[in-house]
């Protein structure tokens, strides 16, 4: 297509120059209603109609859903400035759920609902298919299916608010046994603390009342605000894409991620005694 | 040949044509209404908004030139990218082509003037004042942030609670209406006051295009204006029309909104190519080839372009199926595009082009428009767009879609035009650096736009991580824009130079152009207004100019002594009748200064200053209608050639009734787009409408109420009636105290019905649509009650009697109109749900 | 040339009768198919009944392109086709109507290919 329209484009060029510099006795044919029907009519009729028709054809190959095949079923909610991710089972019940991060098996159709929580934002991931808009009050299906192993950059493309250019995402294509190891892993609880250190900042991750928004599976904590974080350590990044998880870029976002990322829903908790939110984080980057 | 008046002309003719037609000084110069000012400032305030947006976008470029900036904070560039968007269309493109027909078509046209001169003045003193507060709310850190398209539920007043999202619903939405009172005026130019002679078939490109464009403004901009007074109901008083939890449903302003924003490309590339089509003759000194074909396709541009606003909306999950009707809109609308490229190149083929640099210009726009319209046809197959929409290849083809099809267009008038309206032409040498500094930007800013969008880059981000590797991309874009910036600065250094404003000594027929504006002109416009026997007159007429000049045409004077031009009729430009056009006031400039002032006082929640502002407004637009309708005054006069015009005219053949029609085409195609609200919020609640727990009224309401309608129009009827047989005050009897009352009376059972029925509009997406139908109709009530006392003081003052009617026949329409407006409406509110339910 | 006292908007609506119906069929025929394939997708009544629907709609829209400019521009003796710009609006209203006629089949195009609503 892009060939063809570069031809189309030299084509017209070619001819404007040609009107333009050849000498009067050989343009002369070119200026006259027959330039008009052959070039302005009937050339683009027939390209266009050919093109429309292509281009049908394809997008009936991606839009059709191949029959019996076995897909792997997840609802992806857009919120502001981050993604929800749930896995479900054949039936639609939520398996566990997770956030910013989508893991898929390779070569198996992986069909996601996308929905939203507030406002309208979009799902797309370059490398694995088109985007397609995750609208409140609407479920929309997307298929797609990755045919290597390999982590994918995905990232919201529809404007969403003050931090649109902060909410992207990983999506994980991971070979099938690996898949089915990280799918047992990840639908079970969070890791217990190995040591006094990581209990304490359990401990204080509680007593702070971070459970009011954010979930780790196993704890008391079972807030639905905010994203789970179960597994926050293993994940690819923090703050939906923006930097990768440690324990100091955790310390820096719970003291104040107003700074990091402005207008994202978490208060800053910059009023915590030296050391508390470096113990948070540490326990937080522990969950593997 | 013998010509239509005697020469010498009589002592002291050209001096009243020059008193008569004479700017106001002073500060009284603000009262100006002649088009050749009027136009040329607002062609200025375009090009003033277009230098500031273009400062917006260099400071978005600034930003995006290197990965992980902050030099501007995120809040501050979804302001930034909102602006410039918004700006660039309604404040800058949209005004532009619009100022140019107003400046243009006259002149072209061999009127004196357009038939509402204070009408285009108002448009444009409403868009100065709304556009320059609408700009100013950056610095206040006001200005709107959810971008141009102002998707709800973003725009919602849940996620956007301040006032930014205000000032875009109310600013835009009244300059879209100073849009719609500017098309109506070039509607009724075009149609009305062409030079005799002038036959469809003889008309000029340009006004064929600005005649379809301003078709288009008037069947566009309604739903856009529906879709911003829908999303104010719901922040302002929580109707919720986009609120899924109750019954909305935010794809219904993508809709409407796109039902504007698709034809609104066209509106604006087609007065651009009707001006190529006006300049590649005369650089090719040929006349253009396949004319007739060229209005076809001008036609189809306009009509087609109606059938792409889903190509907007392809990434939001809708069947396959329908997604695909749109895109064959596109593809057909490839065609019309391609007419007018071929027609133009044929034309360079058959002449000899002199590379100045209007030439230049269209060389430019040629090159860029064609790439543009390309990468339109792959975005506007369906699963190219699913991965290029939102991306930075969207923003290269949009820019090389508007930059080519109308930046470029819009040069090359300016460099061709200004010989027109100044003492100078511009400077050929300084212009070839404007357009090799400008079509360099271009193409260097816009053109690895396309690749940064195919490797991933979305739009409207603020900053992007480095180790993406966009930030090559990126820097050269950036150097791209600000080349551009350093050439437009330079066509602002030669204007400065060069532009001298006149009419009477302007520097002429520098590039021997055959079309009428190129007449020797003074404020008058052309000292008599010649037959046309000719698509290129200048060239086919010989001795067109002098004999003009020389007054040997009709109308070389002013025979009632005010301001007039002849009205010809639309098809066959034959004359009718002198209209007597209204000269310099005050009343239409505070009428637009209060309406701005009414609406930016909305905006900021500054409700009794905004009433009284509102008030006020309304006095003054009565105060300038208090003074139109001259009626009959003078006998028929003659105009030469043994032709005698009457100076007055009702009915459909008078120009005020041409332009109602058009302006309740505007409200019929409102009305419009709110059926089409209710059904597809219907659709969205299939099996729910009305909503559980709410009962339709009883149908005796709907009936009262139908009754009360059309008893209203039988009554506006039967007041037309007497007054044509004389009763005067029988038919204002009829018309005040039956017609208006019955309005007014079926509107309330109407209304009554549904409250009774404990239908709240606040509950339910259902409520919301049933009472906003209401609303439209009551918009009219609201006017009628005002303008029907209106006409009863006029008829009181002499102002209004048997012969002189046309203000009361403005009046009839709108009852008429309102009436039928409101039955459909009825039909709809209690009809579709018995029938569906 | 004499003035036409008695001129109202009749000639201009008949020009617009002979050149726009086309387009106008066009839009009414756009509107039919996308607004039926949207409730029929919405109720899932008529799977399967959209390409049906559509070549019903489609056929009807050219035959009445074809019935409208035969009685307006072809018939001998119509009111739509007299005045001094006749030559140019009747070649104007042959244009429009192939140009409309095209992009009808062209809108129908797709229903071939999808038959339903996916």
């Amino acid at each position: 297509m892009t060939v063809g329209g570069a031809l189309i484009l030299l084509l017209v060029l070619a001819l404007t120059a040609y009107a333009l510099l050849a000498a009067p006795e050989t343009r002369g044919w070119l200026g006259s209603r027959r330039t008009i029907l052959w070039g302005g009519i009937a050339f683009p009729t027939v390209t266009v109609t050919a093109l429309l028709i292509y281009g049908l054809l394809v997008a009936r190959g991606i839009v059709t859903p191949a029959v019996g095949e076995d897909v792997q079923r997840v609802e992806v909610v857009g919120e502001q400035f981050w993604w929800r991710v749930r896995y479900l089972d054949d039936d639609g019940r939520v398996l566990f759920e997770t956030a910013n991060e989508l893991h898929l098996p390779v070569g198996r159709t992986v069909e996601l609902a996308l929905t939203s929580a507030d406002v309208i934002h979009s799902f797309w991931v370059p490398a694995l298919a088109g985007k397609l808009d995750m609208i409140p009050g609407r479920t929309n299906i997307l298929r797609l299916r990755a045919e290597r192993a390999g982590v994918y950059r995905g990232q919201c493309t529809e404007f969403c608010g003050v931090q649109h250019a902060r909410m992207a995402f990983h999506a994980v294509a991971l070979e099938a046994e690996a898949y089915d190891a990280w799918l047992r892993e990840a639908s079970g609880p969070a890791v217990e603390p190995a040591t006094s250190g990581l209990r304490e900042g359990r401990e204080r991750f509680l007593q702070l009342g971070c459970g009011a928004c954010h979930a780790v599976r196993g704890t008391g904590a079972a807030g639905v605000l905010g994203p789970d974080l179960t597994r926050i350590g293993s994940r690819q990044s923090l703050g939906a894409g923006m930097m990768p998880v440690t324990a100091e870029n955790l310390a820096a976002w719970i003291a104040d991620s107003q700074h990091l990322k402005p207008g994202n829903l978490m208060p800053p908790f910059d009023m915590l005694p030296d050391g508390e939110a470096q113990a948070i984080a540490r326990y937080l980057e522990s969950l593997k | 040949m013998s010509f239509p008046n005697p020469t010498p002309r009589p002592e002291g003719e050209l001096e009243q044509l020059k008193r008569i037609w004479r700017p106001p000084s002073g500060l009284g110069f603000l009262t100006v209404v002649n088009n050749t000012y009027i136009g040329l400032f607002y062609v200025g305030a375009a090009v003033m908004f277009f230098v500031l947006a273009g400062i917006l976008a260099l400071i978005m470029r600034t930003q995006l030139a290197v990965p992980d900036n902050d030099l501007v904070s995120d809040g501050l560039y979804n302001q930034l990218f909102t602006m410039h968007g918004t700006m660039m269309m309604f404040l800058f493109a949209v005004p532009a082509v619009e100022a140019m027909g107003v400046y243009l078509l006259p002149n072209m046209l061999a009127a004196r003037d357009l038939p509402f001169p204070r009408l285009s003045a108002f448009a444009f003193w409403a868009y100065l004042i709304g556009g320059s507060v609408f700009f100013l709310s950056i610095f206040w850190g006001l200005a709107p942030d959810g971008g141009w398209f102002m998707y709800p539920p973003l725009t919602s007043i849940e996620y956007s609670p301040a006032d930014n999202a205000d000032f875009w619903l109310l600013g835009i939405g009244f300059i879209e209406i100073s849009a719609i009172a500017g098309a109506i005026e070039i509607v009724c130019g075009v149609l009305l006051t062409r030079a005799p002679g002038m036959s469809l078939d003889k008309m000029p490109v340009y006004a064929w295009a600005m005649l379809v464009f301003a078709g288009m403004i008037i069947f566009a901009f309604p739903a856009v204006i529906l879709a911003t007074l829908l999303l104010e109901l719901e922040r302002a008083f929580g109707w919720p029309f986009f609120i899924p939890g109750q019954g909305g449903d935010p794809l219904l302003w993508q809709h409407l909104f796109w039902f504007f924003g698709h034809p609104e490309v066209y509106i604006i590339f087609l007065p651009a190519a009707g001006m190529v089509s006006m300049i590649v003759p005369t650089i090719a000194q040929k006349p253009l080839v396949g004319y007739r074909l060229v209005v076809l396709a001008v036609i189809g541009t306009g009509v087609l372009s109606f059938g792409l606003w889903v190509h907007h909306m392809f990434a939001t999950g809708l069947p396959q199926l329908s997604l695909s009707f749109f895109s064959a809109a596109s593809m057909a609308v490839a065609i019309p595009s391609g007419i007018q490229i071929f027609a133009w190149i044929a034309t360079i083929a058959s002449g000899k082009v002199r590379l100045t640099t209007p030439s230049l210009f269209i060389l430019g726009f040629l090159f860029i428009f064609t790439i543009g319209g390309l990468t339109g046809v792959m975005v506007a197959m369906v699963p190219f767009d699913w991965q290029a929409h939102d991306t930075y290849f969207i923003v290269a083809h949009l820019h090389y879609v508007l930059i080519g099809g109308m930046v470029f267009p819009l040069f090359a008038a300016f460099y061709y035009w200004v010989p027109v309206a100044s003492r100078r032409a511009l400077s050929e040498k300084v212009g070839r650096w404007v357009f090799g500094l400008m079509f360099v930007g271009v193409n260097v800013a816009f053109f690895p736009m396309h690749i940064t969008g195919l490797i991933g880059m979305p739009r409207r981000v603020s900053t992007y991580p480095a180790d993406l590797g966009w930030g090559d991309l990126n820097m050269v874009s950036t150097i791209g824009a600000y080349l551009i910036g350093a050439g437009v600065l330079l066509f602002l250094i030669d204007v400065a130079r060069n532009f001298r404003i006149t009419s009477a000594d302007n520097a002429g027929n520098v590039w021997n152009a055959p079309t009428l504006e190129w007449l020797p002109n003074d404020n008058y416009a052309t000292r008599s207004i010649p037959i046309v026997a000719s698509r290129d007159p200048l060239w086919d007429q010989p001795g067109l100019a002098e004999d003009v000049e020389a007054g040997r045409y009709y109308l070389p004077n002013a025979p009632t002594g005010y301001r007039e031009t002849i009205v010809t009729s639309p098809v066959t430009a034959e004359p009718r009748y002198i209209v007597q056009i209204p000269g310099p006031g005050w009343f239409h400039v505070l009428a637009a200064a209060f309406t701005a002032a009414c609406f930016l006082l909305l905006t900021v929640k500054l409700v009794t200053p905004a009433i009284i502002c509102g008030v006020l407004a309304v006095f003054f637009v009565l105060a300038w209608a208090w003074q139109l309708d001259p009626g009959p005054t003078h006998p028929p006069v003659d105009i030469g050639g043994g032709l005698k015009l009457p100076v007055y005219k009702t009915g459909s053949g008078s120009h005020s009734w041409w332009a109602t029609i058009c302006f309740l085409l505007v409200a019929g195609t409102t009305f419009l787009c709110m059926i089409f609200s209710y059904l597809f919020l219907w659709l969205s609640n299939v099996g729910d409408w009305p909503p559980a727990g709410t009962a339709l009224p009883a149908l005796s309401w709907a009936s009262g109420s139908a009754a009360l309608y059309l008893a209203s129009a039988l009554l506006a009827w039967g007041a037309s009636r007497t007054l044509a047989a004389g009763r005067l005050w029988t038919s204002q009897g009829l018309l005040l105290l039956g017609a208006l009352p019955a309005l007014c009376g079926a509107l309330g059972v109407d209304g009554w019905g549904f409250w009774q029925a404990g239908l709240r509009p606040q509950d339910h997406a259902y409520g919301a649509a049933v009472y906003t139908i209401l609303c439209l109709t009551g918009v009219f009530a609201f006017t009628l009650a005002i303008f029907t006392p209106f006409l009863t003081l006029r008829a009181a003052f002499g102002r209004l009697d048997t012969a002189r009617r046309a203000s009361f026949d403005v009046g009839l329409l709108l009852f008429y109109y309102t009436a039928g407006q409101a039955l459909v409406g009825l039909l709809l509110t209690h009809g579709f749900p018995r029938a569906v339910g | 040339m004499t003035a036409m006292q008695g001129e109202d908007a009749t000639p201009f609506l008949r020009w617009i009768g002979i050149v726009l119906p086309g387009f106008l069929i066009w839009g009414a025929h756009f509107g039919l198919v996308y607004g039926y394939v949207a409730v029929a997708c919405t109720l899932d009544a008529g799977v399967g009944g959209t390409q049906a629907a559509v070549a019903l709609a489609t056929l009807a829209a050219l035959l009445l392109i074809a019935g409208l400019f035969w009685g307006f521009v072809i018939r001998p003796g119509s009111r739509f086709n007299a005045g001094p710009a006749t030559r140019f609006s009747r070649r104007l209203a042959w244009a429009t109507a192939l140009l409309s006629g095209g992009s009808v089949l062209l809108t129908a195009l797709p229903a071939l290919i999808f038959p339903g609503c996916a």
